[in-house]
Formats: structure tokens, sequence, C-alpha cells
């Protein structure tokens, strides 16, 4: 509860203060309201998970496409004309599930996200108590996501701390052979690029 | 500079104010996984006014009880653990 009120707080806090920076911006002339809510609604119109999905999707059906998605995913994602420019100069890594390793990610300092691939981040994903427990009791918290993930099978949780923004490329599900491209974008979910779903 | 499979241990916070090093991982030993390559380094531009030189960053992968957290760490918050 505490922490609640001081989300609210700070939250009340911080908008004012970019209301103050925005009026001193107009004064001096550099930008409007205006030209901001415009830039803002053109980065979040292409920020979208689709994205996420089509590059995943791509990875499960191209072999050499997901070692260039795992080995620099920021030249990867930009041969499918996802557009990262809004984005410079953060670095984009894509992090594999396999049958022996599960991954998921975090941001304890504060709520790094991939923006450009997922769209804007779920409210969970910026709570304290997401935020603390992801890197202490992983298990546990995937299994409030209902995911059971085998004892035997290694849990790596990223912290984005800094300059990088990760994404999961989650294991392609069992008889999927057949499908097309767009029909395995279809089974992806946003949960699943951050590790809290299998797919 | 450390390479990939390098053994380091973190430091503690250097300063008051804005740092990329969490407090779980202070005083933590770990393995160097990723070298991400040169980037301005977030404390010094936080504390002054955007202007910091550039600094390694590394993805250091540690042990927490049974399973990894890998966190991306500065050269400067970084030693070779002895």
């Amino acid at each position: 509860m505490s922490a609640h009120v001081h989300d609210h707080e700070s939250s009340a806090r911080i908008s004012q203060r970019v209301k103050a920076l925005i009026a001193k911006l107009e004064t001096q002339g550099l930008t409007s309201e205006r030209d901001l809510d415009a830039s803002v609604e053109s980065f979040l119109s292409k920020a979208r998970p689709e994205n996420g999905y089509r590059v995943v999707a791509r990875a499960w059906t191209d072999p050499q496409f997901k070692q260039r998605l795992l080995d620099d995913a920021n030249a990867a994602v930009e041969e499918l004309g996802i557009d990262l420019s809004h984005w410079a100069p953060v670095r984009l890594r894509v992090v594999e599930n396999t049958s022996e390793i599960h991954n998921m990610i975090v941001c304890t300092l504060c709520s790094c996200y991939p923006i450009a691939l997922l769209g804007p981040s779920p409210s969970w994903y910026k709570s304290e108590a997401y935020r603390a427990r992801a890197v202490s009791e992983p298990r546990a918290v995937l299994r409030e996501f209902v995911v059971d993930i085998p004892q035997d099978k290694r849990i790596v949780v990223w912290d984005s701390t800094a300059e990088a923004r990760y994404m999961v490329l989650p294991q392609r599900p069992p008889d999927t052979q057949g499908m097309t491209e767009s029909e395995l974008a279809s089974l992806v979910t946003r949960n699943g690029l951050i590790g809290t779903a299998l797919v | 500079m450390f390479e990939i499979g390098a053994r380091v241990r973190t430091r503690e916070k250097r300063r008051d104010g804005h740092t990329r090093l969490p407090k779980y991982l202070e005083r933590r030993s770990g393995c160097v996984v990723r070298v991400l390559g040169c980037f301005r380094f977030a404390d010094d531009a936080a504390a002054g006014g955007g202007k910091a030189p550039e600094q390694m960053l590394y993805t250091v992968e540690f042990e927490q009880g049974g399973h990894r957290v890998c966190a991306d760490l500065f050269e400067s918050y970084l030693e070779v653990d002895t």
C-alpha cells in the first residue's frame, strides 16, 4: 500500500516537472506541445508487439536469420524493415529459450524495455514487486504467471541495467511444422517475449 | 579491459547519486559473458549534465541461488576476481 501511494506521489511530481519543462521549451521557441504529441504518436504507432511476433516467426522458420538475430539483433531486426532509429544508440539483444534454458527479462533499476519491438510495457513489468522478485525468486514469479519451469531447466534473468534492451526468443511450439510465418506469428504473445509465458 | 570468460568481482557503489550497479549485485563474483562496447558512463552523465567519458560495458553473469542473473555493468564497477 505504501509503495502504491509512493508511486502516485512520484508520478504526480514527475508529470509536474514534465509540464514545467515543456512550458520552458515552448517559451524558448524550441518545440510545441503539438509537435511533441505528434512525435510520440508517430513513435508509438510503429512500436507494436506485432514487430516482436514477426521477428520470432522469422527466426523459427529461417535458421540463418535466427543466427544473425542472436549475433546482432539490431541488424537482423532492420532486415525486416522494423525501424529502431528512434531508439539509437540502444543495443538490442535477443536471448534464446532452449530445452535447457528459460530466459526472463526485468529492469530492477527502473523499467527499461524494448518498446520499439513490444510496444509500451505492461504495468506489472514496472511494479516494485516484479522488479524485486524476478531476480530473487524467478521460479515463484513464473508460477504466478502459470508457467512451471522444471527444476532441471536453468533460469537466466536478464537485468536491463544499462544500454542494452532484451527480448526473449521463445521455443517453437511442437506440431507447428505446416504453419506459415504469419500463422506462427499469431501464436506469439507479448509475455512470451518477456519470458513470463512459454510462447 | 576484460575478455569473455573473465572472472570479475563488483565493487561497492562509489558515491551517492545515479548508478547502473544494482545494490543486490554489489561485491559479487561473476563471469563476463559478452563485451558490449564503449558507452557513455551513465553515473557521470547523470551527475555532469549529460557529459561523460565513455567506458567499456560488459554483460556479467552471476549465480543467484538456483538460477542465474545477467546484468550490463560498466568497467569501473568491476575488478579482477582473485
